[in-house]
């Protein structure tokens, strides 16, 4: 017998919270109707409003069937936060991504108060990992007060295991299905490749991501998991060489999420090179070292020398072993190679309908 | 029925135990779980009342033990199509873990007394759980209980061999193969002779573990214990045949992945490596060695993707690990190697 609970709100916001909002003052800029937000009481914006994440409290009822969105009404909601507000000009992006991830997570919530059927709850999941995969990318460079990386790291790590296991479980049962002969419960699930990549690049070099990708069955093993699992594989190996070639050649979203790995890997690099090509007299030309790491200018490369403690002179590096100060790994930063992948593509379109792999 | 033979609450445990044998025997496994998870609390309950002496430990393991079998059987007997894989095993590990709580707080009575002695058997039968429903990162506070545990020496041989098999295992998956050789060692010197299933299943792990760390099985041993299948891996490595090293990767890959050594196999492609690259050396019997010569080496035995760059990055990491003493000229693309011993055998390194 179904138990859980059933969703009756058709709208993005539920009534009461409206309500509640608008007299307590508590409207988000981009919720508020045109024209009143310099009011004591700016009115909210029907089609804009979008329910709040609440965390769980004493005395709250958080699963009242009337505050909780049905699918469509998810469906809707993402979409428009999707859409429509993360290419919103009003705010700087950053706090248009304040406002997407909070009400992200009241969609979660929801989905996850009601315990969604399988293939709703993939659908909606989907996107919403992509989003938090691109403003990884995209917010990297922010000071700490304007993004916090850890925190969105762990809305996408944490939706991203939820997926896959969402993914194993349906596949599990729609095998018990099939071997039942209902064939009618079969779920379809299109990007399930890319987010398995996904997984295996966002925790680059991680033992049990990899494990996870090898030990997929052949018909989720397509190239891009291959790809993805020899970028992995080749820096666990510490074959920075072999991983940067691949990195490069990753769809967008995986290149742009795995280039934030790109500090560590160019560190781990200068610092085997530091012993490897150590001599007062040889050197290694700052071109070659540029395209091997996939560091976007001259700059970039003479800067991180200068972190480390490592000398160049005439466009050439000098490695000499003990010189080295193994400082903080430095801040992930903008990479020509995926802003090249990035243009051309709206963001909108790149976090809904996915990537070209 | 019962009552007139045993006492209360003993009854309990006895009516529960008989009921789960007729279930099983008309092959209801998910009842039978159910009964025998029903068992496992009660029992939680009495030796939870019994202050002061630890007399019924041993029934404690007996029910613990039947409680994982039933459980993976149920497992794998699951039939419908609303359960979640590997959700018998988790209920199953909470109710164990419902044991191994009493267990482990049990500290106020007597040395010979304390039910704390039992706690060894139990986190092994936890471990075989995690490591079946793979949820490894669980096992972490029950090593830091026995560790921690001032009875560590006094539990039983057989106990004491199992939970450092799997420590070993735990530590080989988190790279840390010092550990994983001391712990598996330990465990395949002291499993006893007869148990040749069990010595088998510790040097599936031991034997990549102590090939890592430069030592090379016999194969003497590998035939006694049926392993034999690393022989070809154990030539691959030692000749650094990278061409018969990746074709025994792709054909052992299911076996090698499903034992979760597929990682620690990879790395043994770094001293693959290093050997081929000490047999270019030795035949061009020079010091300074073209890059080129290498590359040549690497694509004649299959790497036809590996340019000069990729070769001076793999010379560069065996350099770094001390696996080769010298060092690179990118400018004359060699590789400088040092007058005395520019292969150190790998037992040397730490």
């Amino acid at each position: 017998m179904d138990m859980s609970i059933r969703g009756k709100c058709t709208e993005m916001c539920p009534a009461d919270e409206i309500k509640l909002r608008e007299s307590e003052r508590l409207l988000h800029i981009l919720e508020m109707m045109p024209g009143t937000e310099t009011l004591v009481k700016p009115k909210a914006d029907r089609n804009r409003i979008v329910k709040m994440y609440t965390r769980s409290a004493a005395g709250t009822n958080m699963s009242l069937p009337k505050n909780l969105r049905t699918t469509d009404a998810l469906i809707k909601t993402v979409n428009y936060l999707l859409q429509d507000v993360i290419s919103s000009k009003v705010l700087p992006w950053h706090l248009v991504y304040d406002f997407i991830t909070d009400r992200l997570l009241a969609v979660r919530q929801d989905m996850l108060i009601q315990r969604l059927p399988q293939s709703h709850y993939i659908s909606i999941l989907q996107p919403i990992i992509r989003f938090y995969t691109y403003a990884a990318y995209k917010l990297c460079e922010h000071t700490i007060t304007q993004f916090d990386p850890v925190l969105n790291n762990k809305h996408l790590q944490e939706s991203l295991k939820l997926l896959l296991k969402l993914y194993d479980e349906s596949e599990y049962i729609s095998n018990k299905c099939l071997a039942d002969g209902d064939k009618n419960k079969h779920i379809n699930y299109n990007c399930r490749q890319f987010f398995e990549a996904l997984y295996v690049v966002f925790n680059l070099g991680d033992v049990s991501a990899i494990l996870r990708g090898l030990s997929l069955e052949k018909k989720w093993r397509a190239e891009v998991v291959d790809r993805a699992l020899t970028v992995s594989i080749a820096v666990l190996r510490g074959n920075w060489y072999r991983a940067c070639q691949h990195l490069r050649k990753l769809p967008t979203l995986l290149a742009a999420i795995a280039s934030l790995h790109l500090p560590s890997i160019r560190r781990d690099a200068l610092t085997k090179m530091t012993v490897a090509y150590s001599s007062k007299i040889l050197t290694y030309p700052i071109s070659a070292l540029q395209e091997q790491l996939l560091y976007s200018n001259k700059t970039d490369i003479i800067n991180d020398c200068a972190h480390y403690n490592i000398t160049i002179e005439n466009d050439a590096v000098q490695f000499l072993k003990g010189s080295m100060t193994l400082q903080d790994t430095l801040g992930p930063k903008h990479e020509q190679f995926v802003t090249e992948k990035l243009s051309g593509r709206s963001i909108s379109s790149l976090v809904l309908d996915g990537d070209v792999w | 029925m019962v009552e007139r033979f045993v006492t209360a609450p003993i009854d309990e445990l006895a009516v529960f135990h008989l009921k789960c044998l007729y279930a099983l025997s008309q092959k209801r496994y998910n009842e039978a779980y159910q009964l025998q998870s029903a068992l496992t609390q009660a029992l939680t309950k009495i030796i939870q009342s019994q202050k002061e002496e630890n007399w019924f430990l041993p029934v404690m393991y007996v029910v613990c033990l039947d409680l994982r079998t039933v459980a993976q059987k149920a497992e794998s007997e699951k039939v419908g199509n609303t359960e979640k894989p590997g959700e018998i095993l988790e209920k199953a590990a909470e109710s164990l873990m419902g044991c191994f709580r009493v267990c482990a707080a049990d500290n106020r009575s007597s040395e010979e007394d304390t039910k704390r002695i039992g706690m060894l058997n139990l986190v092994n039968q936890l471990f075989k759980v995690y490591f079946r429903i793979n949820k490894l990162h669980l096992c972490k506070p029950l090593i830091r209980a026995i560790e921690s545990s001032p009875f560590k020496e006094s539990f039983s041989l057989s106990q004491q061999i199992t939970y450092r098999y799997y420590v070993g295992r735990k530590a080989m998956f988190d790279s840390d193969y010092k550990a994983a050789d001391q712990y598996l060692t330990y465990a395949f010197e002291n499993c006893h002779k007869s148990s040749k299933r069990n010595k088998r299943l510790i040097l599936i792990y031991l034997v990549p573990v102590k090939m890592l760390l430069g030592y090379i099985p016999k194969r003497e041993v590998l035939e006694k214990y049926d392993v034999i299948q690393f022989w070809d891996l154990v030539e691959a490595v030692c000749q650094g045949n990278l061409k018969l090293f990746d074709e025994l990767m792709e054909k052992h890959e299911s076996f090698f992945i499903k034992c979760g050594i597929y990682l620690i196999i990879d790395k043994l492609k770094i001293i693959a490596y290093r050997n081929l690259f000490r047999k270019v050396y030795l035949i061009l019997d020079k010091h300074q060695i073209p890059v080129e010569a290498l590359q040549t080496a690497l694509v004649s035995l299959g790497q036809t993707d590996v340019d000069l760059d990729e070769t001076q990055c793999i010379v560069a990491n065996l350099i770094y690990e001390g696996k080769i003493k010298g060092y690179i000229s990118h400018q004359h693309r060699k590789v400088v190697v040092s007058k005395q011993n520019p292969f150190p055998p790998l037992t040397s390194l730490s």
